[in-house]
């Protein structure tokens, strides 16, 4: 009655004319009429199958099967990740303007000390870090991103390192691939600017030196890029 | 290796992944204080005071930390989790002491779970750790709770 096994393939564009293929929600249903306990799900035949020939699901190649299994695993994690991951709101606000302190702070490779009023005219991300910050890593790839992107526009990110010790931010900055100026921060210019009691906090500073955003926990990056691209399109 | 169980194993990691990359957060609740309990405690004459420990970041915690806390220092770092255990090791095994951080979210914070399961493997039976949701400037500073600066 069933014939000969078929070796369907995932799509029909794949495999010979002769054999029926299964959609990915036929499959997901005989998983679920097979979990009820109502057995195989017979699956009707599909135009391109023999006439009157009905098949199993369960005589399908069980890499299909996995493949769906898998899909299914890997979309639960998922879902679960980001539901344990949120579980705080970003918070932003728009400041009144007011001046960003201006600071000179030294680099953790040893380089020349670093000011922020060198960047007068440009603007500025200002991203209170550490390496051991998991939300912060998390960003720092899209800053990488928006560097490259507006670089020429007149956007400087910065970095401010707020790990205890200078030994860990070199290998960091490499295997990050930042290619924005990271310095060593302090208690000191945590309190100028207003605290710096949790990782990330992000400053946007306009060309003007004015503080004009400040973003407290991890921001996502089509935020950060539509404030810069505002601030750079500023006079 | 077939096939099927390459497939459960990758199953398994991206469990493992999405689980583990969330430490603090497997803390269990009756090892956790909130910040508003612990203010009441804090600010009754009457009440047991806890031996309250950072386990933080420096720079945050000279910023501003809890009134008569110790700093102890990051407690993933074994390190400074050594210097917890000799810290609390003379003491009677239920004294009460919270540990705190609030670094960064509560979610992803890699202090806290080590020092509560280095605590508990100890058989502290009255140690807590302080539920800080967001991170300390806005869990605690933001909220007017007592803050010391310095050292």
């Amino acid at each position: 009655m069933w014939g000969t096994a078929p070796k369907p393939a995932l799509s029909k564009a794949e495999g010979p004319p002769s054999e029926r293929t299964f959609s990915y929600t036929e499959m997901a249903i005989d998983i679920a009429y097979r979990s009820l306990g109502f057995g195989n799900f017979d699956f009707p035949c599909g135009p391109l199958c023999p006439c009157g020939e009905r098949f199993s699901l369960h005589e399908l190649q069980m890499k299909n099967r996995r493949t769906l299994f898998l899909l299914i695993v890997l979309i639960l994690a998922a879902i679960y990740a980001a539901h344990r991951y949120v579980t705080h709101t970003p918070h932003v606000s728009s400041t009144q303007p007011h001046p960003a302190p201006d600071f000179n702070l030294s680099q953790p490779t040893g380089g020349p000390s670093l000011k922020l009023s060198d960047y007068r005219g440009k603007v500025v991300l200002l991203d209170f870090w550490a390496t051991w910050c998991e939300p912060c890593r998390a960003e720092i790839p899209h800053f990488v991103d928006l560097q490259n992107k507006y670089a020429a526009q007149g956007l400087q990110i910065i970095g401010v390192s707020m790990d205890d010790s200078p030994d860990p931010v070199p290998a960091f900055s490499k295997q990050f691939k930042m290619n924005y100026p990271v310095v060593m921060g302090n208690a000191k210019i945590g309190e100028q600017y207003g605290g710096v009691l949790g990782l990330p906090i992000a400053f946007l500073i306009d060309r003007q030196g004015q503080i004009r955003k400040k973003h407290i926990g991890a921001t996502e990056a089509p935020v950060f890029e539509k404030e810069i691209t505002d601030l750079l399109a500023e006079k | 290796m077939n096939a099927t169980r390459r497939f459960l194993i990758l199953s398994l990691v991206s469990f493992a992944i999405s689980a583990f990359a969330f430490q603090a957060s497997q803390i269990a609740t009756s090892h956790t204080i909130t910040t508003d309990d612990l203010v009441k405690i804090l600010q009754s004459p009457k009440a047991d005071k806890p031996l309250l420990i950072h386990v933080g970041s420096h720079v945050l915690y000279t910023q501003a930390h809890i009134p008569n806390s110790e700093y102890i220092g990051p407690a993933s770092d074994p390190s400074a989790l050594q210097r917890l255990r000799t810290r609390v090791d003379s003491l009677p095994r239920n004294k009460f002491i919270v540990l705190y951080c609030g670094c960064c979210p509560w979610t992803h914070c890699p202090n806290m779970k080590p020092a509560d399961d280095l605590l508990h493997s100890m058989g502290f039976t009255n140690a807590k750790s302080l539920y800080i949701p967001n991170n300390f400037g806005t869990d605690w500073v933001q909220k007017g709770y007592p803050v010391a600066k310095g050292e």
